[in-house]
Protein backbone atom coordinates (compact mmCIF):
# COMPACT_ATOMS: atom_id res chain seq x y z
CA UNK A 1 0.00 0.00 0.00
CA UNK A 2 2.64 2.41 0.75
CA UNK A 3 3.70 2.45 -2.52
CA UNK A 4 0.83 4.09 -4.06
CA UNK A 5 1.88 7.36 -2.84
CA UNK A 6 5.34 8.56 -3.26
CA UNK A 7 7.37 8.61 -0.22
CA UNK A 8 8.01 12.46 -0.07
CA UNK A 9 4.40 12.56 0.56
CA UNK A 10 3.39 14.18 4.20
CA UNK A 11 1.93 11.89 6.89
CA UNK A 12 -0.84 14.31 6.97
CA UNK A 13 -1.47 13.86 3.35
CA UNK A 14 -1.49 9.72 3.17
CA UNK A 15 -3.74 9.81 6.70
CA UNK A 16 -6.25 12.20 4.84
CA UNK A 17 -5.88 10.43 1.46
CA UNK A 18 -6.46 6.69 2.82
CA UNK A 19 -9.32 7.89 4.78
CA UNK A 20 -11.07 9.47 1.99
CA UNK A 21 -10.35 6.36 -0.46
CA UNK A 22 -11.14 4.31 2.09
CA UNK A 23 -14.47 5.46 2.56
CA UNK A 24 -15.43 5.87 -1.21
CA UNK A 25 -14.40 2.71 -2.38
CA UNK A 26 -16.61 0.95 0.66
CA UNK A 27 -19.40 2.98 -0.71
CA UNK A 28 -18.75 1.91 -4.15
CA UNK A 29 -17.96 -2.00 -2.86
CA UNK A 30 -20.97 -1.61 -0.62
CA UNK A 31 -23.24 -0.20 -3.62
CA UNK A 32 -22.14 -2.66 -5.65
CA UNK A 33 -22.45 -5.88 -3.40
CA UNK A 34 -26.10 -7.12 -3.65
CA UNK A 35 -25.66 -9.16 -7.05
CA UNK A 36 -23.43 -11.23 -5.06
CA UNK A 37 -25.00 -11.26 -1.67
CA UNK A 38 -28.11 -13.61 -0.40
CA UNK A 39 -31.19 -12.48 -0.44
CA UNK A 40 -31.46 -11.15 3.03
CA UNK A 41 -28.40 -8.98 2.68
CA UNK A 42 -29.57 -7.58 -0.48
CA UNK A 43 -32.87 -6.45 1.22
CA UNK A 44 -30.65 -4.62 3.79
CA UNK A 45 -27.97 -2.93 0.93
CA UNK A 46 -31.19 -1.95 -1.04
CA UNK A 47 -32.48 -0.62 1.90
CA UNK A 48 -29.57 1.24 3.16
CA UNK A 49 -29.42 2.61 -0.62
CA UNK A 50 -32.91 3.88 -0.95
CA UNK A 51 -32.87 6.72 0.80
CA UNK A 52 -30.27 8.44 -1.36
CA UNK A 53 -31.16 7.03 -4.56
CA UNK A 54 -34.35 6.19 -7.06
CA UNK A 55 -33.04 2.54 -7.48
CA UNK A 56 -35.41 2.39 -10.79
CA UNK A 57 -34.57 -1.03 -12.34
CA UNK A 58 -34.77 0.42 -15.97
CA UNK A 59 -31.76 2.75 -14.77
CA UNK A 60 -29.57 0.43 -12.81
CA UNK A 61 -27.19 -1.56 -14.08
CA UNK A 62 -27.69 -5.31 -13.70
CA UNK A 63 -25.46 -8.28 -12.80
CA UNK A 64 -26.53 -11.80 -13.81
CA UNK A 65 -30.23 -10.11 -13.94
CA UNK A 66 -29.51 -8.82 -9.94
CA UNK A 67 -29.76 -4.46 -10.03
CA UNK A 68 -27.17 -3.18 -7.37
CA UNK A 69 -27.86 -0.93 -4.93
CA UNK A 70 -28.01 2.36 -6.96
CA UNK A 71 -28.69 3.97 -10.43
CA UNK A 72 -26.29 4.75 -13.20
CA UNK A 73 -25.63 8.22 -12.74
CA UNK A 74 -24.85 7.39 -9.11
CA UNK A 75 -22.83 4.77 -9.69
CA UNK A 76 -20.63 6.77 -12.15
CA UNK A 77 -20.89 9.14 -9.18
CA UNK A 78 -19.13 6.57 -6.75
CA UNK A 79 -16.88 5.30 -9.25
CA UNK A 80 -15.49 8.75 -10.04
CA UNK A 81 -15.40 9.68 -6.25
CA UNK A 82 -12.82 7.30 -5.96
CA UNK A 83 -11.25 8.52 -8.99
CA UNK A 84 -11.10 12.16 -8.28
CA UNK A 85 -9.09 10.90 -5.10
CA UNK A 86 -6.53 9.23 -6.96
CA UNK A 87 -6.11 11.96 -9.51
CA UNK A 88 -5.83 13.95 -6.43
CA UNK A 89 -2.81 12.26 -5.35
CA UNK A 90 -1.14 11.84 -8.91
CA UNK A 91 -1.17 15.44 -8.84
CA UNK A 92 0.53 15.22 -5.59
CA UNK A 93 -2.21 17.64 -3.92
CA UNK A 94 -2.01 20.56 -6.21
CA UNK A 95 -5.04 22.46 -6.30
CA UNK A 96 -5.39 23.37 -10.15
CA UNK A 97 -8.15 26.11 -9.74
CA UNK A 98 -8.38 28.95 -7.20
CA UNK A 99 -10.05 28.02 -4.38
CA UNK A 100 -12.98 30.74 -4.28
CA UNK A 101 -13.98 29.04 -7.37
CA UNK A 102 -14.98 25.60 -6.00
CA UNK A 103 -18.67 26.01 -5.75
CA UNK A 104 -18.57 27.43 -9.56
CA UNK A 105 -16.73 24.05 -10.88
CA UNK A 106 -19.60 21.60 -8.52
CA UNK A 107 -21.72 23.31 -10.42
CA UNK A 108 -20.20 22.92 -13.82
CA UNK A 109 -19.92 19.36 -12.77
CA UNK A 110 -23.17 19.13 -12.01
CA UNK A 111 -24.50 20.60 -15.32
CA UNK A 112 -24.07 18.18 -17.69
CA UNK A 113 -26.10 15.47 -15.60
CA UNK A 114 -28.95 18.01 -15.40
CA UNK A 115 -28.35 18.67 -19.19
CA UNK A 116 -28.63 15.48 -19.76
CA UNK A 117 -31.72 14.75 -17.13
CA UNK A 118 -33.23 17.33 -19.17
CA UNK A 119 -33.14 16.94 -22.50
CA UNK A 120 -34.21 13.30 -21.85
CA UNK A 121 -37.15 14.48 -19.87
CA UNK A 122 -37.83 17.49 -22.23
CA UNK A 123 -38.34 14.33 -24.87
CA UNK A 124 -34.84 16.13 -26.77
CA UNK A 125 -32.96 13.11 -27.06
CA UNK A 126 -33.39 10.05 -24.96
CA UNK A 127 -30.20 9.42 -22.54
CA UNK A 128 -28.47 6.05 -22.43
CA UNK A 129 -26.80 4.04 -19.25
CA UNK A 130 -23.34 4.99 -20.51
CA UNK A 131 -24.41 9.14 -21.17
CA UNK A 132 -25.93 8.03 -17.27
CA UNK A 133 -22.62 7.01 -15.92
CA UNK A 134 -20.53 9.61 -17.77
CA UNK A 135 -22.49 12.62 -16.30
CA UNK A 136 -21.94 11.23 -13.04
CA UNK A 137 -18.80 10.87 -13.49
CA UNK A 138 -17.82 14.01 -13.85
CA UNK A 139 -19.68 15.09 -10.97
CA UNK A 140 -17.55 12.23 -9.39
CA UNK A 141 -14.49 13.07 -10.15
CA UNK A 142 -14.02 16.80 -9.24
CA UNK A 143 -16.43 16.26 -5.69
CA UNK A 144 -14.30 13.40 -5.12
CA UNK A 145 -11.09 16.00 -5.95
CA UNK A 146 -12.53 18.57 -3.81
CA UNK A 147 -13.63 16.33 -0.77
CA UNK A 148 -10.01 14.76 -0.72
CA UNK A 149 -8.49 18.33 -0.79
CA UNK A 150 -10.80 19.48 2.14
CA UNK A 151 -10.33 16.36 4.14
CA UNK A 152 -6.09 16.05 3.60
CA UNK A 153 -6.13 20.03 4.72
CA UNK A 154 -7.86 19.30 8.03
CA UNK A 155 -5.00 16.66 8.83
CA UNK A 156 -2.28 20.43 8.44
CA UNK A 157 -0.92 19.82 4.97
CA UNK A 158 -1.56 22.84 3.01
CA UNK A 159 -2.04 21.95 -0.51
CA UNK A 160 -0.38 24.26 -3.37
CA UNK A 161 -2.53 26.39 -5.02
CA UNK A 162 -3.03 27.69 -8.45
CA UNK A 163 -1.41 31.52 -7.84
CA UNK A 164 -4.57 33.43 -7.37
CA UNK A 165 -5.83 30.47 -4.51
CA UNK B 1 -14.21 27.69 18.49
CA UNK B 2 -18.29 28.58 18.42
CA UNK B 3 -21.19 26.41 19.11
CA UNK B 4 -22.65 24.30 15.65
CA UNK B 5 -25.71 22.88 17.48
CA UNK B 6 -27.95 25.82 15.61
CA UNK B 7 -25.93 25.11 12.29
CA UNK B 8 -27.02 21.92 12.79
CA UNK B 9 -30.16 22.16 13.71
CA UNK B 10 -30.69 24.16 10.91
CA UNK B 11 -29.58 21.99 8.18
CA UNK B 12 -31.37 19.22 9.37
CA UNK B 13 -34.40 20.82 9.55
CA UNK B 14 -33.03 21.25 5.52
CA UNK B 15 -32.47 17.35 5.12
CA UNK B 16 -36.08 16.43 7.25
CA UNK B 17 -38.19 18.77 5.67
CA UNK B 18 -36.97 17.88 1.89
CA UNK B 19 -36.98 13.74 2.94
CA UNK B 20 -39.92 14.04 4.18
CA UNK B 21 -43.23 11.76 2.01
CA UNK B 22 -43.39 13.07 -1.66
CA UNK B 23 -40.80 15.78 -1.25
CA UNK B 24 -38.25 13.05 -0.47
CA UNK B 25 -39.10 10.61 -3.37
CA UNK B 26 -38.66 14.05 -5.56
CA UNK B 27 -34.94 14.39 -3.77
CA UNK B 28 -34.32 11.01 -4.37
CA UNK B 29 -35.16 11.10 -7.72
CA UNK B 30 -31.71 13.74 -7.18
CA UNK B 31 -29.60 11.33 -5.81
CA UNK B 32 -29.94 12.39 -1.98
CA UNK B 33 -30.14 16.35 -2.58
CA UNK B 34 -31.62 16.70 1.02
CA UNK B 35 -28.58 15.16 2.74
CA UNK B 36 -26.31 17.14 0.34
CA UNK B 37 -28.57 20.39 0.54
CA UNK B 38 -29.03 20.21 4.39
CA UNK B 39 -25.24 19.94 5.18
CA UNK B 40 -24.46 22.62 2.47
CA UNK B 41 -26.53 24.97 4.37
CA UNK B 42 -25.30 23.84 8.16
CA UNK B 43 -21.72 24.69 6.81
CA UNK B 44 -22.61 28.03 5.37
CA UNK B 45 -24.83 28.69 8.43
CA UNK B 46 -21.56 28.52 10.70
CA UNK B 47 -19.33 30.06 8.39
CA UNK B 48 -21.95 33.53 7.74
CA UNK B 49 -22.44 33.80 11.23
CA UNK B 50 -19.06 33.56 12.52
CA UNK B 51 -17.09 35.11 10.27
CA UNK B 52 -14.66 31.84 10.02
CA UNK B 53 -13.02 28.96 7.59
CA UNK B 54 -14.19 25.80 9.17
CA UNK B 55 -11.59 23.16 9.22
CA UNK B 56 -12.80 19.74 6.68
CA UNK B 57 -12.92 17.50 9.44
CA UNK B 58 -15.28 19.26 11.50
CA UNK B 59 -17.24 20.28 8.32
CA UNK B 60 -17.50 16.45 7.82
CA UNK B 61 -18.55 15.95 11.48
CA UNK B 62 -21.23 18.44 11.67
CA UNK B 63 -22.62 16.97 7.75
CA UNK B 64 -22.82 13.44 9.61
CA UNK B 65 -25.23 14.68 12.47
CA UNK B 66 -27.02 16.88 9.71
CA UNK B 67 -28.01 13.74 7.79
CA UNK B 68 -28.69 11.95 11.37
CA UNK B 69 -30.95 14.66 12.69
CA UNK B 70 -32.42 15.09 9.46
CA UNK B 71 -33.23 11.00 8.72
CA UNK B 72 -34.94 11.50 12.76
CA UNK B 73 -37.06 14.49 11.36
CA UNK B 74 -38.20 12.97 7.78
CA UNK B 75 -38.96 9.76 10.02
CA UNK B 76 -41.11 11.39 12.18
CA UNK B 77 -42.62 13.56 9.64
CA UNK B 78 -43.69 10.72 7.21
CA UNK B 79 -45.00 8.92 9.95
CA UNK B 80 -46.94 11.47 10.83
CA UNK B 81 -48.21 12.11 7.26
CA UNK B 82 -48.93 8.23 6.93
CA UNK B 83 -50.85 8.10 9.69
CA UNK B 84 -52.96 10.42 8.55
CA UNK B 85 -53.10 8.74 5.25
CA UNK B 86 -50.61 10.34 3.17
CA UNK B 87 -49.13 6.91 1.62
CA UNK B 88 -46.16 8.08 -0.39
CA UNK B 89 -45.18 4.53 -0.33
CA UNK B 90 -48.10 2.73 -1.64
CA UNK B 91 -48.42 5.64 -4.41
CA UNK B 92 -44.28 4.53 -5.45
CA UNK B 93 -44.85 0.86 -4.77
CA UNK B 94 -47.93 1.15 -7.34
CA UNK B 95 -46.15 3.05 -9.73
CA UNK B 96 -43.52 0.51 -10.17
CA UNK B 97 -45.74 -2.38 -10.31
CA UNK B 98 -47.62 -0.37 -13.08
CA UNK B 99 -44.73 1.09 -14.92
CA UNK B 100 -41.85 -1.10 -14.39
CA UNK B 101 -43.53 -4.86 -13.16
CA UNK B 102 -42.01 -6.32 -16.16
CA UNK B 103 -38.68 -5.44 -15.16
CA UNK B 104 -38.66 -6.78 -11.63
CA UNK B 105 -38.02 -10.09 -10.96
CA UNK B 106 -41.20 -12.03 -8.90
CA UNK B 107 -40.14 -11.78 -5.36
CA UNK B 108 -40.06 -7.49 -5.94
CA UNK B 109 -43.43 -7.60 -7.42
CA UNK B 110 -44.69 -10.03 -4.74
CA UNK B 111 -43.34 -7.52 -2.00
CA UNK B 112 -44.51 -4.43 -3.70
CA UNK B 113 -47.87 -6.07 -3.72
CA UNK B 114 -47.59 -6.94 -0.18
CA UNK B 115 -46.60 -3.44 0.79
CA UNK B 116 -49.66 -1.51 -1.46
CA UNK B 117 -52.16 -3.81 0.59
CA UNK B 118 -50.40 -3.69 4.03
CA UNK B 119 -51.16 -1.56 6.90
CA UNK B 120 -48.16 0.96 8.34
CA UNK B 121 -45.66 -1.51 10.13
CA UNK B 122 -43.37 0.33 12.22
CA UNK B 123 -40.65 -2.45 12.88
CA UNK B 124 -39.67 -2.77 9.03
CA UNK B 125 -40.16 1.38 8.74
CA UNK B 126 -37.66 1.75 11.90
CA UNK B 127 -35.46 -0.96 10.49
CA UNK B 128 -35.03 1.48 6.59
CA UNK B 129 -34.58 4.53 8.86
CA UNK B 130 -31.85 2.94 10.59
CA UNK B 131 -30.00 1.37 7.66
CA UNK B 132 -30.64 4.36 5.27
CA UNK B 133 -28.88 6.60 8.02
CA UNK B 134 -25.71 5.08 7.98
CA UNK B 135 -25.34 5.36 4.17
CA UNK B 136 -26.87 9.14 4.42
CA UNK B 137 -24.54 10.17 7.20
CA UNK B 138 -21.28 9.18 4.95
CA UNK B 139 -22.92 11.63 2.50
CA UNK B 140 -23.58 14.30 4.73
CA UNK B 141 -19.78 14.07 6.24
CA UNK B 142 -19.01 13.84 2.43
CA UNK B 143 -21.04 17.21 1.60
CA UNK B 144 -20.35 18.86 5.00
CA UNK B 145 -16.20 18.32 4.07
CA UNK B 146 -16.75 20.10 0.50
CA UNK B 147 -18.99 22.76 2.27
CA UNK B 148 -15.77 23.71 4.42
CA UNK B 149 -13.93 24.71 0.45
CA UNK B 150 -16.92 26.04 -1.10
CA UNK B 151 -17.72 28.59 2.30
CA UNK B 152 -14.34 30.09 3.16
CA UNK B 153 -14.87 33.22 5.73
CA UNK B 154 -11.60 34.45 7.51
CA UNK B 155 -9.24 32.67 9.80
CA UNK B 156 -9.85 29.65 11.94
CA UNK B 157 -11.25 32.08 14.56
CA UNK B 158 -14.52 33.97 14.38
CA UNK B 159 -14.05 37.57 13.38
CA UNK B 160 -13.70 40.11 15.75
CA UNK B 161 -15.66 43.11 14.30
CA UNK B 162 -14.87 45.08 17.03
CA UNK B 163 -11.24 45.08 16.64
CA UNK B 164 -11.53 45.87 12.67
CA UNK B 165 -13.74 49.07 13.52
CA UNK B 166 -11.10 50.20 15.53
CA UNK B 167 -8.40 49.48 12.97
Amino acid sequence: MSSVLPADYPNGFRKGFWLVLGSVSLLLFFALLPPFVGESMRGVLMTAFSHVCHQLPARSMHIEGVSVAVCHRCLGAYAGFVLGGVLFAGLKGWWPVPVRKTAYLLAAAVFPGVLDWSGDVAGLWTNTPTSRMITGAIFGIVAGYILMLSVVESFGDQVKTHPEG
Amino acid sequence: MPDTKQSILLGALVTGILGTSYLGLITTLMCCMNVIAGALVAIWHYTETNELTISGGKAAGMGALVAVGGSVIASVLTLILMTAGIRHDVVMAEFMLNNLGDQLPPESIQGLEDQVEAAIQLGPFFFNVLVSTAVSSAFGAGAGAIGAKMFKKGGDEPTDLSVIEEL
